[in-house]
């Protein structure tokens, strides 16, 4: 770049003066307070000018009484600027242009990036016939002070190819190609980019970034790095990018969704954004040290994603090089920081908070059984006065002989005491027997009737193991009040509610404890005497998934753990797979047994004694048609918990209330507390209205309210990359003091002003750069001008961009026809060597099926600690952190992996197959053949050298029938003559070759 | 100007050049492809001065190997065994979340014994039966503490200098600094073993922020020792030669078209790929080593996947020039049971490593090959869970563990640190990790605070703004 910047022009502060005073001087005369030399800040201009002994720093218009200037040109070690031990040293050139600099006024100005953005006026430019649109005439204004003229347009082929794989991320297919080589229209060029624009792959491909840099993928991230799921917040995306949602609405629904006035699941299943970072289930860690690092990675993320400022630097010191100081980084950690999390993830699933987030499809399913068992009820309720006069003549048929135990019978897997009350003393307690399914992660129920004679400590009832990791239940009494544990592993695998009041001695009480399955204490819930008991969590990190026959035998009474009880128990029952509900558990509450309530006088019994025997009556001694009435509602509402329990979730943001107070941690660590600040945003950027709330909702506006200097300059910038391969500020993470300048400001702040003033509206902008004639040029190398501007900042041409892995294997699976367009989903599973996952983890990689091993790389599960194998080799972010700069570096192992990976090479025998079946000549065919992979047709030479490479192995193949078999196993093949088996293995071999071109990897 | 100097002034100013002409972009072998015409000529990356070390083999003990049981003798833990830790060793420090809800901390003495060694007299614990036999060959250091409590964070700073995912782990930045010494295998590989215990990622051997190219390569055991290497079923070693001339005759047309140098730097990474297909095979294949080796690092040296194979392609891999090895061999993580634990994870690695460090010596290679064994942390003085006359367990412990190095520079023979009585506390020359990463910088030629990467606005390097050579243990 400044091989073609130095001109004779007036010095610029921004372009020729900070970033010498950035690279050399800012780190001991900036920002950092703490770290500040000699009181000097060489980036506040006041400070830099200030008068000082022996003389000022800077003193403009005179750089021999300029302190600065005598320093840099000490000749003593001890006096020399930078110091030498800084291992930083001014060339000549810089010593020069600050001296100059200073001659020549020292003229400061505010950092480009922190000033907000103005339209600029279109440059008028020698050549009116070449631009097409705004773009060219920035671009071409520079050209021309360059002298050099930009390149010829592309040819069709190659546009349709260009835009095909910039807007959907797929090559064209030929019907595409053709369609478009032959569309006379003189609008065919935009047509086509609004077809493109249109298609649902568009929003795939738009996703592909957006998940880089949110850092999404299906596991947390540490140590075992346990499965999560965060799919429907990656189909939101999609679904997003496709609706074309205004990018300052994406922002909103992204950061705070769930602040908005009565959000739609769509606004609250958005946050799941600043969900996606890491987050450690170690069982040894320290709840605040990963609260912290949660709330760290949320404002380094969202800092990056939209302000293109590496914050991270102010969370242990002010910012050496931009102005945030570490107060102004803990006022955004406060935005941040108050999402009602525990600090320790889930091991095995999503970690609250977190929603049911059922589909489109699923909530209609939803729809239709509330309904059904709305209509269940209505039905019954409609049966009101059939009932009763039934159970009238039931109860004068004197039923007293009958066993009446089984009230609630459904899902009623073990029943014990049901006569004569156990007994439990402090010497003894009683086995009953083992008891499967007490899991966190599934459904149960107990209910009993209890008489303790201490409630001071005592175990209940345990299923825990007598090891260290105590797994089971227990449910004890303690200092008066009742717990309820479920233990997947003491301490760090547990969920504890205790009663908030204390539970009375020598009284009879009736106790259902419930667990629903979803792996937090939220699902448990404790009744006392059939009401829902107000409680206290005492532990919420139960995270593992447990086996169905975990535990112990079920101990009554006793525990290998805590001490054991006195007390009785009676018709304790276990219901292993069902939740009950607050009526039963309130029927069940009732003390008088049936019997006892059918000697009452009707009259004489409670409304809940009614209740209860009219349940026993439906259930067991209704006319047939009545009972069906009941049972149906039943099975109705077990249908909608079982599809409930089905559904999807994903983690959502949600505020902790009253919110949380935020300290400035010393040095960055988590239990070195500093004052208290609040929520605010940093001075040097644009001013937060007043009237704005205070929250995360607050702070998304503020960023897409039109104001800000960043935003909308980082995410044209961002659109820019990845067209261009490389942004107008090549830093597109760091717009800050130490980033790029911009190659082409006019042209950023000209795209930002339209961006914000289009309404944000991303098709727009991304169509203005596709239709420029900038984009539409040559990619051919001029070496003419290589040697000036090699990295081509001047857009003298168009960008040979080499693809990256997950494009890669999306084209090989177009151009076989294997790709399987299904949208959105749950993760799937392709193809990956064997024991990869287990070798390294204690997880077992299990490849899926049928079309699971041919849907897009976008729907590739991603395991953070052990990524895709073949992205990762080529060049696809980590997704461990926040990714907005793609990596391109060019390995032996990249060659091996496009040449023999399973999915490129079955993609290569599904090619081959595809073109050998094709009709015509084996001219045609190899022209079709490249044309596929190419999209445009092959020279003569490339023709001649497809049929000799063909022929050539062909011959090969001829002397060893075993390959060529070997080479059709690749991909179902139909049984075929002998001949035609040896071409067809020819075809290929072929196909292997063009689709490692480098023309076919790389998007012209 | 002294030779050193200028080097590192060669080195500074060429990364200057080009940080500029790349835009922030510095790796010097990303900018090759960035900007292939202007750095075709250029040098492969050099060291600051002469290195002591040319390779590193570092055999990476995961799970936290127990200092007490191993290297740090503490005779005294057997009069204060099964009482409790006093405060004022404990000394208000943090706990890991496992055990701090303990009732009571009693003191577990090492089940093992302890025995001088060697002229230098080191003692050493008699878990290792091997061991002693290159004791005059350890440096050991006793002093070595982390920041990190648990797995994930200790182990990622242990490998990255940072807690938190995203930096390059120390093998790529190796690989960045100096680059390669063969063309046609890996600068950084990664080998894993052992079952169960603590998981492994990818970013122990990764590239973070640095390209992508120098990420570790893992080497498996079985057919693909490096994934993809062989040829899809059917394609004969000569149909893929075949396929490559045409590939290459293809984009050689291509290349007379469009005039991309990037063409080229394609073709070449095509042809590597294909020497790379010679040369593993070769290298992995261990039936032409003669029976004394297998005396030396034990039969299981057979056997692909385990400790001693892995030791023994460790040393076939730095014989080749790899520049840096790293063997991860999982299950030190002894929460409990850990007298049977222990025993278990040295008859899987005591012999090879032992039989590594003979051979590397008898082949002359040990000057110039650094050698690095130790894990994430330690484990604590006292009792996790049950504490029997036979078992017992202890937790992660951060405040103080023992590494040890040989060959490459280090100074043989030698102990460095003190802890207290109990060891929980260092009583004598700490050593950061920073420390010991500027260190083994050192040995390889690198001065710790010049190899830097610019990223995020920012010159990051492998011991963030810390770490000091610790001169002492230089030979």
């Amino acid at each position: 770049m400044h091989a073609v910047s130095l001109t004779a022009e007036p010095l610029d502060f921004n372009r020729d003066i900070r970033p010498i005073l950035a690279d050399n001087c800012i780190q001991c005369h900036g920002p950092d307070a703490a770290k500040r030399e000699a009181n000097l800040r060489l980036d506040v201009e006041e400070n830099a000018k200030k008068p000082a002994q022996p003389r000022p720093a800077i003193a403009p218009g005179s750089p021999e009484e300029s302190e600065l200037i005598r320093r840099i040109y000490h000749t003593d070690p001890d006096d020399l600027m930078p110091p030498p031990e800084s291992n930083k040293q001014l060339s000549k050139q810089e010593k020069e242009t600050l001296k100059q600099w200073i001659l020549q006024g020292a003229e400061w100005d505010t950092h480009w990036a922190f000033t907000p953005p103005t339209r600029p006026e279109i440059p008028i430019t020698q050549d009116l016939e070449w631009p097409r649109n705004e773009i060219d005439s920035f671009v071409l204004k520079r050209l021309e002070q360059e002298g050099i003229a930009p390149s010829s347009e592309a040819t069709r082929a190659t546009l349709i190819r260009r835009l095909s794989l910039d807007l959907t991320g797929l090559p064209p297919s030929l019907r595409d190609v053709d369609a478009f080589l032959s569309d006379a229209r003189p609008d065919a060029y935009e047509r086509a980019v609004d077809r493109l624009l249109q298609s649902p792959e568009y929003g795939e491909h738009m996703a592909w970034q957006w998940l880089d840099a949110a850092r999404y993928a299906d596991t947390d991230g540490y140590q075992n790095d346990g499965p999560r799921e965060m799919w429907r917040w990656r189909d939101w995306v999609i679904q997003a990018y496709n609706t074309n949602l205004p990018f300052d609405q994406f922002t909103i629904e992204q950061l705070a969704g769930d602040l908005l006035p009565h959000p739609t699941l769509d606004q609250v299943i958005a946050t799941g954004f600043n969900r996606n970072h890491r987050y450690n289930s170690e069982s040894g860690l320290v709840f605040e040290e990963f609260l912290l690092e949660n709330a760290v990675d949320r404002v380094d993320t969202t800092s990056t994603v939209w302000m293109g400022l590496t914050m991270g630097c102010a969370r242990c010191h002010d910012h050496k090089y931009d102005p945030i100081s570490q107060e102004e980084y803990y006022q955004l950690i406060a935005y941040f920081n108050n999402v009602p999390e525990s600090g320790r993830a889930i091991k095995f699933g999503n970690s609250e908070p977190w929603i049911k987030a059922p589909t489109r499809a699923q909530q209609r399913e939803l729809r239709s059984l509330e309904n059904e068992v709305k209509k269940a009820k209505t039905n019954l309720a409609a049966a009101t006065h059939r009932i009763k006069s039934a159970q009238e003549r039931w109860e004068e048929s004197n039923p007293s002989s009958k066993d009446f135990s089984s009230l609630l019978s459904e899902g009623l897997n073990f029943q014990y005491a049901i006569e004569k009350p156990l007994t439990a003393t402090r010497s003894a307690g009683h086995k009953l027997e083992k008891i499967p399914h007490l899991i966190c992660n599934g459904r149960f129920s107990l209910a009993f009737q209890l008489l303790p004679e201490t409630v001071e400590s005592g175990a209940v009832l345990s299923s825990e193991n007598k090891g260290t990791g105590r797994n089971g239940i227990l449910v004890e009494f303690k200092d008066g009040h009742l717990r309820f544990h479920i233990i997947s592993r003491w301490i760090a695998g547990v969920a504890t509610l205790e009663t908030a009041d204390s539970v009375p001695p020598n009284k009879p009480v009736h106790v259902t404890l419930t667990n629903d399955g979803s792996q937090r204490a939220k699902g448990m819930q404790i009744y006392l005497n059939g009401k829902p008991a107000a409680t206290r969590t005492l532990h919420n990190s139960n995270s593992n998934k447990s086996p169905e026959q975990f535990g112990d035998v079920l101990q009554f009474g006793a525990s290998p753990h805590v001490p054991s009880w006195q007390g009785q128990i009676r018709d304790l029952r276990i219901y292993n797979y069902r939740t009950l509900s607050a009526h039963e558990a309130n029927i069940l509450s009732v003390e008088q047994t049936i019997p006892q309530i059918l000697n009452l006088n009707p009259d004489e019994r409670s409304e809940l004694q009614q209740a209860k025997l009219q349940a026993y009556f439906l259930e067991h001694e209704a006319p047939i048609a009545l009972k069906k009435l009941r049972e149906n509602l039943f099975k109705a509402e077990a249908r909608l918990v079982e599809f409930e329990d089905s559904l999807p979730t994903t983690m959502v943001m949600e505020e902790r209330n009253p919110p949380k107070e935020t300290h400035i941690r010393k040095r960055g660590v988590y239990h070195q507390k500093g004052p208290a600040v609040q929520r605010g945003v940093p001075k040097t950027l644009s001013r937060m209205p007043d009237h704005y709330p205070k929250n995360r909702l607050g702070f998304a506006r503020w960023l897409v309210n039109g104001e800000h200097p960043l935003t909308a300059r980082v995410v044209v910038n961002r659109y820019w990359q990845q067209i261009f391969g490389r942004g107008l500020v090549d830093t597109p993470e760091d717009f800050g003091i130490q980033g790029s300048l911009p190659s082409h400001p006019e042209l950023l702040d000209w795209l930002a002003v339209e961006f914000v003033e289009q309404g944000w509206d991303t098709h727009h902008i991304l169509k203005k750069i596709v239709c420029s004639a900038t984009y539409r040029q040559s990619s051919q190398i001029r070496p003419d001008i290589l040697d000036r501007d090699p990295r081509n900042t001047l857009l003298t041409h168009a960008p040979r961009k080499r693809l990256p892995g997950n494009i890669l294997r999306d084209q090989a699976l177009a151009a076989s026809g294997l790709l399987v367009r299904h949208e959105g989903g749950p993760s799937v599973k392709p193809y990956q060597p064997k024991k990869l996952w287990s070798e390294a983890s204690n997880f077992t990689y299990k490849i899926g099926t049928g079309s699971d091993l041919y849907r897009r790389s976008l729907y590739t599960y991603w395991k953070r600690t052990l990524a895709p194998p073949s992205m990762a080799l080529l060049d696809t972010a980590d997704r461990e952190w926040c990714s907005v700069r793609p990596k391109r570096t060019n390995t032996p192992l990249q060659a091996l992996t496009l040449l023999n990976e399973k999915a490129f090479f079955e993609a290569a025998a599904a090619l081959g197959k595809k073109i050998y079946l094709h009709p015509g000549s084996t001219k045609e065919k190899l022209r079709l053949a490249f044309r596929t992979v190419t999209s445009r047709s092959p020279s003569e030479p490339e023709l001649s050298l497809l049929e000799e490479s063909l022929a050539g192995y062909q011959t090969e193949l001829r002397s060893s029938p075993e390959a060529i078999e070997q080479l059709l196993s690749h991909f179902p093949h139909a049984e075929l003559r002998d001949a035609a088996r040896e071409e067809q293995a020819a075809w290929i071999a072929l196909a292997n070759v063009l689709l490692n071109l480098d023309e076919s990897t790389t998007r012209e | 100007m002294s030779p050193e100097k200028e080097t590192i002034q060669h080195l500074q100013s060429r990364r200057q050049f080009l940080q500029s002409s790349a835009g922030g972009l510095g790796a010097l072998a990303l900018s090759s492809l960035l900007n292939p015409r202007g750095l075709r000529a250029e040098q492969p990356p050099r060291p600051h001065f002469a290195p002591k070390a040319k390779r590193v083999i570092y055999l990476f003990q995961s799970g936290g190997p127990p200092q007490i049981e191993l290297f740090d003798h503490k005779p005294y833990l057997q009069k204060v065994h099964s009482q409790e830790v006093p405060d004022s060793i404990f000394n208000g420090q943090r706990l890991t979340g496992m055990t701090a809800g303990q009732a009571s901390f009693p003191v577990a003495r090492s089940v093992f014994k302890f025995q001088r060694h060697g002229q230098s007299g080191l003692p050493l614990s008699e878990a290792f039966q091997f061991l002693p036999e290159i004791a005059d060959d350890i440096c050991l250091v006793k002093s070595l503490y982390t920041e990190a409590i648990n797995h994930d964070p200790a182990i990622t700073f242990l490998l990255s200098g940072f807690q938190i995912a995203g930096r390059p782990s120390i093998g790529a930045w190796t690989g960045y600094g100096l680059g390669t010494e063969n063309q046609n295998l890996p600068a950084f590989v990664a080998m894993l073993s052992g079952k169960g215990g603590q998981p492994l990622y990818d970013r122990l051997w990764g590239s973070g922020f640095l390209p992508s190219e120098h990420q570790g390569v893992r080497f498996r055991s079985g057919k693909d020792p490096v994934l993809y290497l062989n040829n899809p079923s059917g394609i004969s070693a000569n149909l893929r030669r075949k396929t490559l001339n045409d590939l290459q005759a293809f984009n050689r047309l291509r290349h007379a078209e469009v005039g991309d140098p990037e063409i080229e730097a394609r073709i070449s990474q095509y042809e590597l790929a294909y020497r790379m297909q010679m040369a593993v095979p070769e290298l992995v294949d261990v039936s032409s080593e003669p029976e004394s080796t297998f005396e030396l690092y034990g039969d299981q040296a057979r056997v692909p996947g385990t400790y001693a194979y892995n030791a023994l392609l460790a040393r076939r891999l730095s014989e080749r020039g790899t520049r840096f090895v790293q063997l991860f061999h999982r299950g030190w993580d002894t929460h409990g049971g850990l007298p049977n634990q222990i025993r278990a994870r040295c008859k899987d690695t005591d012999q090879a490593t032992t039989g590594l460090i003979k051979d590397l010596k008898q082949r002359g290679l040990l000057d110039e090959t650094l050698v690095i064994w130790g894990g994430e942390f330690g484990r604590t003085v006292y009792c996790q869970g049950e504490l029997t006359p036979k078992s017992y367990g202890r937790d992660h412990h951060p405040r103080c563990f023992s590494i040890w190095m040989a060959g490459g520079g280090v100074r043989p023979g030698f102990s460095y640190g003190q802890t207290d009585d109990y060891s929980y506390n260092i009583v004598e020359n700490p050593v950061s990790v920073h420390d010991l990463h500027a260190t083994i910088q050192h040995l390889m030629g690198i001065q710790h605070t010049n190899l830097t990467y610019k990223f995020q606005g920012r010159d990051y390097r492998l011991t963030d703004v810390h770490g000091e050579l610790i001169r002492e243990l230089l030979a």
